[in-house]
């Protein structure tokens, strides 16, 4: 367990940040800044959607970590988990949970809550309930 | 250009999960870790994050269309079902 600090500031700003994003997208090309939804795109079947545009988004994601170490003074902090197998199974459980319930934070958390959606704030409640089960069992039980 | 708005939304999308701290899973799951090492920074996020969707989206919608596409993509579904559920419930558990 990594000891984390209360970041209220920063937070508070990359979360505007990630609303100008989710407004932008709306207001220009009409589109729900859903990250699940955008990487599934990427992949068949194209009916209505715009796989080239979702590419672009998916570039522009990739490349922030790059401007970010390029503009910060200080270098970005992650810890990640070593257990591979561990980082496969939750990777499985994400992709094909939000593909079956529609969305992941980014769409059903904030741009579906924005919108008021019923289904949007049933799925965050949801999600966030089974994850801090996850994290009791595995931190608190289990003992990681 | 509709390319180009992709391209900047994804990157201003990223340098808001960067700046956050969403970036870092070990920030998520200390949020998700009530009874131990928990950081209360994600509700932040969420709060500024739906904060300025949900005004953004109230003068967008208004619209009759965005500017650089034919329509408005919005959800259509309206039922809390199933699938949804046990979608939900899985992503929160990966």
């Amino acid at each position: 367990m990594t000891v984390t600090a209360f970041t209220p500031l920063a937070s508070t700003i990359g979360g505007v940040l990630i609303g100008v994003a989710a407004v932008m997208m709306m207001a220009l090309n009409g589109r729900i800044a859903g990250i699940s939804g955008i990487l599934g795109r990427l992949l068949p079947p194209y009916a209505d959607c715009d796989p080239v545009g979702a590419a672009c988004f998916v570039i522009g994601l990739v490349v922030a970590p790059l401007v970010y170490a390029a503009v910060a003074s200080t270098p970005f902090s992650q810890t990640v988990s070593g257990n591979v197998v561990l980082m496969a199974g939750a990777g499985l459980l994400v992709g094909f949970g939000t593909i079956f319930g529609g969305g992941c934070t980014s769409g059903h958390g904030v741009c579906g809550m924005a919108r008021l959606s019923a289904r949007s704030l049933v799925a965050t409640e949801t999600f966030m309930a089974t994850g801090f089960a996850t994290v009791f069992v595995m931190r608190h039980l289990i003992g990681g | 250009m509709r390319n180009a708005v992709n391209l900047l939304a994804g990157l201003i999308f990223g340098l808001g999960l960067l700046i956050s701290g969403m970036a870092n899973p070990a920030k998520v799951q200390n949020f998700l870790d009530l009874a131990g090492t928990f950081d209360p920074s994600l509700l932040c996020v969420m709060g500024g994050a739906v904060m300025v969707t949900l005004i953004g989206y109230r003068l967008v919608l208004r619209r009759s269309r965005p500017l650089l596409a034919e329509r408005f993509y919005l959800p259509t579904a309206k039922d809390v079902d199933a699938r949804l559920l046990a979608g939900a419930a899985l992503f929160g558990v990966g």
